[in-house]
This record gives C-alpha cells, structure tokens and sequence, in this order.
C-alpha cells in the first residue's frame, strides 16, 4: 500500500468507521481540520485512496442525484493504525501490505 | 458626493447663470465702471465655477447612471447557479471516469446551493461561494492531471537523465 498525502491521510482520519457520502466527509473534514476542501481535492483523493486500496467506495441514488459512499476497506482499517504511527514517528514511508 | 445633492447643484447652477447673464447684459448697455470691471471677474469667476459644476455633475450622473447600469446588467447575468453551467461545460474536456466525478460534485454543489437558498443567503453570496468552490475543483482536476501525465513520464525521464 501506498503512502496516501497529507491530505488524503486527514481524509483517511476524518473517514471514520461507518460508510458516509463525500459532502458529508467534506463537512467533517472541514470541522476537524478548520479548513475547508473542495470537492475536487476531496473526490481525487478519495479516487486515489480507492486505488490504493485504502477505502471501498459504493454509489447510489438519492433523490434523484447520485451520491457516493466511502468506507474505509479491511486492508485499510488494518493498516491505519500503522500509518498513524508511521506518520508520527516519521511523516513519510511505505506501509507494507 | 450624494445623490441627494443634485437638486442644490441645479438651483446653484441656474442661480449662477441668472447672475452671469444680467451681468454680461449690463456690461453691453452700460458704460464700464469700476463695479463693472469687479462684475465682470466675478462674471468669469462664476463661468469658472459653472464649468466645474457642470464637470462634476457630469461625473456624477457618470458614477450614480452608469454604476445603476452595471448592476442591473449584473443582477441580469449574475444566476446563482451560473458557475455550475461553467463546471458542466467544463467537464466534456475530460474524461470519462472523471465526468462521473464531476456529475457527482455539481449534485453536491447544488445540494450545497439549496441550503444556502434555505438560509436566505444573497444571490452575490451564493454566486461566489460556488465560483470559489467551482475554481478550486477545476484546479484539482488540471493538478491530477499533470500529475498523472508526469508519472507517466518519470520512467523516460529517469531513463534519459541516465543515458
């Protein structure tokens, strides 16, 4: 697995253990980091964090718009603490799958 | 200066050439004088003057008209939703995988305008918070993209900074 950016780590953290949609994790982002993001740096993350297999992501339909949900994989909830202690040791390196 | 004011600018300047004409119709009948001569730079004075006043009640009808004009040209092209039209055009340059990125940002966006429309926020406002909004995603986008085209690259440029 790759080491995600600093950005798509605070998105990884701000993700949670329950599935949730992009405007919500953008408004949780936005409350724990003070700073908010556009839906552009959040949506390219998230895509990247899904090809690096951090996170499963699901769409669906609602109200006649389409959302998308995303939820932290089982290799992802696996390696985060890892990561976390990764990050706080050094802010860099490659996490081992 | 205040809109309010023009009235007083007209009566000074209609008071002002009602003075400048008796005066000039007294120096072609009347023989000059010493009051005359006075009359007359006061005359020029008040020519002066009128110029002035006429000047700065063009630029005002300039500034309060013309600043009228633009708002309401304004207030005709400023849609709330506008910048959304510039993400949808925006996104046939791009492609497939990320026009579906970008179908999911603008339902987001227009999700976002909703509730801004449910907390009364001005037309203005929610123009420029999509337009932040809607420039910062087109960036993201354009920086993905170079990044993509530049990790492509590396393994050439690696190769050809070797050879």
């Amino acid at each position: 697995m790759k080491m995600p950016s600093n950005t798509e780590y605070n998105l990884l953290c701000a993700l949670g253990a329950r599935e949730i949609s992009g405007r919500a994790l953008a408004k949780r982002y936005e409350q724990e980091q003070g700073t908010d993001i556009s839906y552009g740096t959040l949506y390219t993350a998230m895509r990247r964090l899904k090809e690096g297999g951090w996170v499963d992501v699901r769409e669906a339909d609602e109200e006649d718009r389409r959302v998308r949900y995303f939820k932290l994989s089982a290799a992802g909830a696996r390696h985060l603490p890892d990561l976390i202690k990764l990050k706080s040791t050094f802010g860099f390196g490659e996490v081992t799958a | 200066m205040k809109r309010g004011s023009r009235i007083q600018k007209s009566l000074f300047l209609s008071l002002s050439l009602a003075i400048g004409t008796t005066v000039l119709l007294l120096g072609l009948f009347e023989r000059p004088s010493s009051w005359f001569i006075t009359a007359k730079n006061a005359f020029f004075m008040v020519i002066m003057f009128t110029i002035g006043n006429l000047t700065m009640f063009a630029l005002d009808w300039v500034r309060w008209d013309g600043m009228a004009f633009l708002k309401n040209c304004a207030s005709r092209v400023l849609k709330a939703g506008g910048p959304l039209h510039l993400l949808k055009a925006f996104r046939w340059f791009l492609p497939r995988t990320v026009r579906e990125d970008l179908d999911i940002v603008i339902a987001d966006l227009e999700e976002d305008m909703k509730e801004m429309k449910q907390q009364k926020r001005s037309r203005r406002f929610i123009f420029a918070v999509l337009s932040w909004h809607v420039l910062r995603t087109i960036t993201a986008y354009f920086v993905d993209g170079a990044r993509g085209v530049l990790l492509k690259l590396a393994p050439f440029l690696r190769y050809f900074s070797k050879g």
